[in-house]
């Protein structure tokens, strides 16, 4: 069993190999301390409707984060039950939508998305019963302050929110925002700040203090718990005062939320609770002054990327000041144009390479958006930069017509160490393939299978473990 | 931060540059420092201008200390509340080499599937078992947990069905409580009425109606076994429900069913529940990995993610998520569900505690915990206890009018907390921790002396 599960874990790229860029998704990196109170039988054996006076320790973890990320975000309440970022959103808008018809506004339905919005913006405000309208995003990936004032004016009636991501899911600091939040609340609405990327602000902004009326927050990004490989996550919701009464609730826990509050919207009290003294340890761990560095570095991380790397891939949406906050977008579309190579094709390569894609195609399609976090190292920003550089070269010996993109290094890759072995019938040799610029032989990651054919699984639907012939032609 | 202040050890750890390194990077960047790097990119307007009031920084030894002494407020007491979350063994090797190994806790969603294969195929994995034991084709690869997953169930019914806009959710009183809850959360924005009933008698198309206040049904929820404990045969309904162009769903325990028809084979169509019990802690209510399987024909509205199998450049297997078009990244405002972040980890663990007992280990807890149950059935009604519940799984229900708080704390005396549905009921579960010990110490609060040919064995292991 211990070697199954070693098998399985050798096959797969996580951030205890190398970094995992991913913008929007600030995969940094998780101290072990953090980690160790999850599996303490105190917290790990407690049923949620034991009596309340078993659970007296995690009651006041729980007090105290809700207080801590009230503090750094500048909201007056907190509910830690939403057990994913879309729950927290969907959290949000019900209180919003809760509000309006306490008083008496219940009619006011819409809710205005940018369209560079993240796509669980638009699917939460339906599931709360609210009517999308989109407003355009401009060319530098900022609102488009003239089409927000026509949408306004159009819906003000029936305006209830609006949900803007800030910094942008562009990775801008728009300088607009606080003309935003003054606009939609002259029209009677709600500013939802979509907290995905908290981790520019911590220390420096506070959403609930510069115009916001609610965000949810990311416990799996900006507060240290690790994704899990697609989950566990935790996304509190945080409200300032006039929302507060319409948070969430449950019936067997009154200490879950106010009694005037709109239900539960998880099925426990305080939903993953076991997980929560990972973000109350790391915020324990580094204080207000850590935080705020952390943040700070986060921003010189994603500028320092953005400078090394501008020179080969034009990077998108910088602010006024040619900096970007802590993401930034390269733009691949005019190489694809050009050349044929995609954004796929360079994905798959940094896997050769010994690297995690950047987010692919969010927000804007044919780009990679790059997050480094605050806690990758130099060395670790410098092999990356030195990865895309060097598959700048190889994108060049196709713009160049020395091979063509169908063959190239780029459009084999990944690499596997069987290919290596078998017949070999690509232009380039086999070290470039699995050896190239930069890639130590001594720590080499193999990815298991070449690149994967998603369309062709999706026509012959197969979701349950094969038979063992399956496997019978490797 | 104040140049003067050393900087905390961890702190220094936890941020990768250097100070050295963060000089030469901001002369990359071209600017002169970091407080004016971040006065350049952040706009004034929105800047605060104060510093965070949060407790100082401490060491790591500090922090384990003081989490220690938090822990320590903790108490725990066997549970046998039940009501969907119930104690189990996590295999020490699945402890420490999932839930503990960075590994499969550090990894990223699988949506580059060439890097992810190793959790990909331990999905797969738990979407068979989910969908072997609830015997419905296609199982998803989590969610986030049973009552969300009731949820996303109810909106899959009524996406599925034609029904009329006014046809309405019928849920037997049975399920648990929070799950009922959860659903009037998520009906209520949508304009979904719920209607709450006994469905125990339903047994044909006018029955159904009748439930429903003579409404249309496009969506009927039982829990198997439900909330009592009772393993009810809710063949009838499914019946019943499917004649009127509804859909039916079982909220269920994947333990029960690898001793009871699976819902598959009982008519429902959308099996949902929670994998807690296959060794994932109960971690004080989460987190652990929701399950939802369908009928076919369903599987392309289900919500969340769907891991299948592909084929590689060489065409050998490889896995995948499938289906991916439906998701909320794509479709936006037409999307299935907001379901994003899912439960993989927990997922994982579930599917190697299946991987690690196999069908006949899983059969064999499945057992053990059905006899407890009985023989604590027996001891119960021996004392002349009015036992509600018939034929139990692992959850027995007693009436004990105006006594169930004065028992439940005598149970909690003698280190046992039980479940109190009401001032007149009691109800206790069973799971793969449960001793003889444990039924003696619930016989001594209810103030009977139990079935003295019953000797389970007196130890915990």
């Amino acid at each position: 069993m211990l070697r199954y599960l070693r098998r399985l874990a050798d096959r797969d790229f996580a951030l205890d190999r190398g970094m995992i860029p991913l913008g929007s998704c600030t995969m940094k990196l998780n101290a072990t301390t953090e980690m160790e109170a999850v599996t303490w039988p105190e917290f790990a054996d407690l049923h949620p409707f034991a009596p309340a006076d078993q659970s007296a320790g995690i009651r006041s973890i729980v007090a105290d984060l809700a207080g801590w990320l009230a503090e750094i975000t500048g909201y007056d309440a907190v509910s830690l039950q939403p057990n994913a970022g879309s729950q927290g959103e969907f959290a949000g808008l019900l209180a919003i939508h809760a509000y309006h018809e306490a008083r008496n506004e219940g009619h006011r339905r819409v809710c205005l998305i940018p369209a560079s919005a993240h796509g669980t913006n638009a699917a939460s405000a339906v599931m709360a019963g609210l009517q999308v309208v989109v407003v355009k995003t401009a060319e530098d990936g900022s609102v488009d302050m003239a089409d927000l004032r026509a949408k306004i004016d159009t819906h003000r009636e029936r305006l209830a929110a609006i949900m803007v991501t800030y910094p942008s899911t562009h990775g801008v600091f728009e300088d607009t925002i606080t003309e935003l939040c003054a606009l939609v609340h002259e029209a009677g609405g709600q500013v939802y700040v979509d907290g995905a990327n908290l981790n520019a602000l911590v220390g420096l902004a506070q959403p609930g203090a510069f115009g916001a009326d609610v965000s949810h927050l990311n416990l799996h990004k900006t507060f240290c718990i690790p994704h899990g490989g697609g989950g566990p996550g935790v996304g509190p919701v945080a409200v300032r005062a006039h929302l507060a009464p319409y948070l969430p609730n449950h019936p067997l826990d009154p200490q879950a939320g106010p009694a005037s509050g709109v239900g539960p919207i998880a099925a426990a009290p305080f939903g993953s609770a076991s997980i929560l003294p990972i973000s109350w340890a790391y915020v324990r761990l580094m204080g207000g002054a850590g935080l705020t560095r952390a943040t700070q570095v986060a921003i010189l991380n994603a500028n320092y990327i953005a400078a090394r790397l501008r020179e080969h891939y034009p990077v998108l949406y910088a602010g006024g000041s040619g900096l970007v906050a802590h993401e930034c977008i390269l733009d691949l579309r005019a190489i694809t144009r050009e050349t044929g190579v995609t954004v796929d094709d360079v994905a798959k390569r940094l896997i050769d390479y010994g690297f995690h894609a950047p987010t692919m195609s969010f927000p804007v399609a044919g780009t990679l958006m790059v997050e480094p976090t605050e806690s990758e190292d130099r060395r670790e920003l410098d092999r990356f930069c030195d990865a895309m550089i060097a598959i700048r070269d190889e994108i060049e010996s196709v713009h160049k017509g020395e091979v063509g993109a169908a063959d190239s290094v780029l459009r084999g890759a990944p690499h596997t160490a069987y290919e290596l072995a078998g017949a070999w019938e690509h232009a380039y040799d086999r070290a470039r393939a699995a050896f190239p610029r930069g890639v130590d032989p001594t720590a080499k990651y193999w990815p298991p299978v070449g690149r994967i054919d998603g369309a062709y699984g999706d026509r012959h639907l197969v979701c349950s473990c094969p038979p063992p012939e399956a496997f019978e032609q490797r | 931060m104040p140049h003067s202040a050393p900087t905390p050890a961890f702190v220094a750890r936890h941020i990768g540059p250097s100070p050295a390194d963060i000089a030469a990077m901001l002369a990359v960047v071209g600017q002169p420092s970091l407080e004016a790097l971040v006065d350049e990119a952040v706009p004034g307007l929105i800047r605060s201008d104060r510093a965070l009031e949060l407790p100082a920084a401490t060491s790591e030894s500090a922090v384990i200390a003081e989490l220690r002494a938090i822990a320590a407020r903790n108490t725990v007491v066997r549970s046998m509340i039940g009501q969907g979350y119930y104690d189990t063994v996590t295999p020490p090797v699945v402890l420490r080499n999932v839930l503990e190994n960075p590994a499969w806790y550090t990894a990223y969603t699988p949506y580059q599937p060439e890097i992810s294969q190793g959790r990909l195929e331990a999905l797969l994995n738990f979407q068979t078992v989910v969908s072997d034991l609830t015997g419905l084709p296609i199982a998803g690869s989590s969610l986030l947990d049973e009552a969300t997953a009731a949820a996303e169930a109810m909106t899959l019914m009524r996406r599925a069905t034609k029904l009329g806009a006014d046809a309405v959710l019928l849920v037997d009183e049975r399920v648990f409580t929070q799950t009922l809850a959860v659903i009037g959360t998520r009906a209520r924005p949508l304009g979904i009425t719920v209607v709450c009933a006994d469905l125990r008698s339903v047994a044909d198309a006018a029955g159904l109606r009748a439930a429903a206040g003579d409404r249309d049904v496009f969506g009927v929820l039982v829990q198997f076994p439900a909330s009592d404990g009772e393993v009810r045969d809710w063949r009838a309904l499914a019946e019943a429900t499917h004649s009127c162009g509804g859909l039916l769903t079982a909220a269920t325990d994947l333990l029960a069913l690898t001793l009871f028809t699976p819902p598959g084979q009982w008519g429902a169509d959308i099996a949902v529940g929670s994998a807690q019990r296959f060794g994932v802690p109960m971690g004080f209510g989460g987190p652990h990995a929701g399950f939802m399987s369908v009928r076919s024909g369903l599987e392309r509205s289900m919500p969340g993610r769907l891991v299948g199998v592909s084929v590689d450049s060489a065409g050998a297997p490889a896995y995948r998520l499938a289906l991916q078009t439906r998701e909320q990244h794509i479709r936006r405002e037409r999307a299935t569900s907001n379901i994003c972040t899912a439960q993989v980890l927990l997922a994982v663990m579930a599917s190697m505690y299946a991987v690690w007992h196999g069908p006949d280990g899983l059969a064999a807890i499945a057992r053990r915990v059905h006899g407890h149950a009985l023989s604590l059935a027996a001891g119960l009604r021996a004392g002349g206890l009015e036992v509600l519940t018939e034929t139990p799984f692992d959850t027995v229900t007693v009436r004990v009018p105006g006594r169930a708080a004065s028992i439940a704390a005598a149970a909690l005396a003698g280190g046992v907390n039980l479940w109190t549905p009401d001032a007149d009921t009691l109800a206790m579960s069973c799971d793969e921790t449960t001793v003889g010990s444990d039924l003696r110490a619930v016989w001594a609060a209810f103030g009977v002396p139990g079935t003295p040919g019953t000797r389970p064995r007196t130890t915990r292991t």
